[in-house]
């Protein structure tokens, strides 16, 4: 059951070859099995999900159900859920109950969907390793000594091992790209505001998106349906029609032109790396799409500038956990300044009060104009490079990280080495941009992601794309040989 | 941008107004942050002359609504998140006006 795709399970439950509370416990089951070998949930919703399970049961039988009915999901921890706690990977929020459901989640759950349980992630999604989470890191299921990405790392691992059927997520700078990549799963972040961010903890609010990570696009496209739309409660929600995302899947790619940015497949690009970058794109050409070398010379100035914006605006954001309302306070604080100050040191890790930092340096009255108003400035000539190639193209075609999934601990003592996981991804987040990663084979035995990028709200043309792909290709279909059995 | 090496007073005066706790040994943790700054500070070889600075992705202004309440009091339950720091409805904190305690 748990290699087969949501529209497969779903007509499984329609035909009752299966119960949703079966179901269910199948993946209760593997997760039970599985996961303390990698660490991917921060909490397994075990009774909650059967009794749900059992609701849909009473659904599919009154031939109630829509098509996402009775599948198991799990979310990331960023998302609130009323009466189970949303700790956003943090020792700030071990103590939190949410009192109302994120959009999103209330959508899916309204659907029928079962909730398996909250999965781990970087703390307050700062991070592209999962190892900066208050609940320790998350393994690679390809390599148990390896990472998974960050920072939705326990979503990526969880649907890897086939311990979930499909996870949300969420990605500021590339959170669902990089670990979908390092993974070997398949990741949407949508355009910014196609899906709410009412109830999705904040990070930076001028790049926050909730996106989906599944087997393959086909799951990706079937739960967006769902997921996308319009919510008067996130004031930066977009009122855009939400299409049916499964309606183009097959369409055919003669024809697309898809440009390959020559500022990605330099000398500093592994060799082997770019092998299979080009192979995946050799692929897209065998299906009559029509590669071109374009440039976004502004590609590269986004990692400085995203390192701006987004600590600058987490800053801010953060600056709501201050012990007083909810969340972690210290022990016998001296005073309101000293109960601040150490509920704050005490609740966040070392990243997140580095990035706390370097955005109050910043936004300081005396460093504003020179550090985030350039950064908004960068992020406006980022913005017209796309605007610019996507006069003659349909959609992007980039390596999703420069390397493969790397060995937990080696990057912790440098940050910059870090932060550069990301270098591919996070331009197209500072211009609000829709992007996916999809399998495209493997290097040493790990994964190797592929990211195209598309157009405002052309979520539809990257899962056209996508599928396309893996119509033709199988790397989506590999399991870790440690999760293969039942 | 030339980045002046941070000074422990200028690191203590950052970390007072993030409202963050460190003892003398623990701006050492901050050490790390020249190198950030240096990082960040590439932006400066971008020139940005007559580039607005970016308010939305897609230009997209700030939606009003109308003027109609839309909400109920949920006062309780959102207070319950805040565990034992409620009394009658407000929230306790160390005392913040000189007088007797």
């Amino acid at each position: 059951m748990h290699t087969k795709t949501l529209l497969e399970l779903s007509d499984a439950l329609k035909h009752k070859k299966i119960s949703s509370i079966e179901l269910t416990q199948h993946f209760l089951d593997r997760i039970k099995k599985f996961d303390p070998m990698l660490n991917a949930f921060i909490t397994i919703t075990e009774r909650t999900a059967l009794r749900e399970a059992r609701k849909a049961d009473e659904r599919i039988s009154k031939n109630q159900a829509s098509v996402l009915t009775g599948i198991p999901i799990a979310h990331k921890d960023v998302f609130c859920t009323a009466d189970i706690k949303t700790s956003c990977g943090s020792k700030m929020l071990d103590n939190f109950v949410s009192p109302y459901d994120a959009t999103c989640v209330q959508k899916l759950k309204n659907t029928g969907m079962v909730l398996l349980g909250k999965t781990n992630m970087d703390e307050f999604a700062m991070g592209s390793s999962n190892e900066n989470s208050y609940y320790g890191p998350v393994k690679n299921p390809w390599d148990l000594d390896k990472v998974p990405g960050g920072s939705s790392g326990g979503s990526c691992a969880a649907v890897a091992a086939r311990m979930v059927p499909i996870a949300t997520g969420t990605d500021t700078g590339g959170s669902i790209r990089q670990p979908a990549a390092l993974s070997g799963v398949t990741g949407l972040k949508p355009t910014y505001g196609r899906v709410s961010r009412f109830g999705m903890i904040a990070f930076a609010s001028s790049l926050d998106q909730a996106g989906v990570i599944a087997k393959t696009a086909e799951d990706v496209a079937v739960l967006l349906n769902d997921f996308a739309g319009f919510d008067p409660n996130d004031s930066t929600s977009a009122d855009n029609p939400v299409p049916d995302f499964t309606a183009h899947l097959n369409k055919s790619i003669s024809g697309l032109h898809i440009g390959l940015p020559k500022e990605c497949f330099n000398e500093q690009l592994d060799a082997k790396m770019a092998d299979k970058i080009y192979a995946a794109a050799k692929e897209f050409e065998k299906q009559g799409a029509i590669l071109h070398d374009i440039d976004l010379p502004m590609m590269r100035a986004g990692m400085p500038a995203y390192y701006v914006v987004a600590p600058a605006e987490a800053a801010s954001n953060l600056a709501r956990y201050d012990g007083v309302r909810f969340g972690h306070r210290c022990d016998n604080p001296k005073d309101l300044e000293d109960l601040y100050a150490r509920s704050r040191s005490e609740g966040f890790g070392d990243e997140v009060k580095h990035r706390i930092f370097t955005g109050t340096y910043v936004l300081s009255s005396t460093h504003y104009n020179a550090y985030y108003k350039k950064a908004q400035q960068i992020r406006t000539l980022i913005r017209r490079d796309y605007e610019n190639a996507f006069k003659n193209i349909g959609i992007i075609l980039t390596p999703t990280s420069p390397t493969t999934a790397f060995s937990i601990g080696s990057r912790m003592k440098d940050r910059i080495q870090m932060y550069l996981s990301d270098v591919f991804t996070v331009s197209i987040s500072l211009a609000g941009l829709p992007g996916i990663s999809i399998p495209a084979g493997f290097l040493n035995n790990l994964p190797v992601g592929v990211q195209l990028i598309g157009n405002y709200f052309e979520e539809s043309t990257l899962l056209n794309v996508a599928h396309r792909y893996q119509q033709v290709t199988d790397w989506h279909l590999k399991i870790p040989e440690k999760f293969r059995g039942e | 941008m030339t980045h002046d090496k941070l000074s422990p007073k200028t690191i203590e005066k950052i970390i007072k107004m993030a409202k963050l706790y460190t003892d003398e040994k623990g701006l050492d943790k901050y050490a790390d942050m020249d190198h950030i700054l240096k990082f960040i500070g590439q932006i400066d070889q971008i020139d940005t002359t007559d580039v607005p600075p970016m308010e939305h992705p897609f230009s997209a202004s700030q939606r009003l609504r109308e003027d109609t309440v839309t909400e109920i009091n949920q006062r309780d339950l959102l207070q319950s998140i805040a565990l034992d720091r409620i009394e009658a409805g407000v929230y306790l904190v160390p005392q913040v006006i000189d007088g007797e305690k």
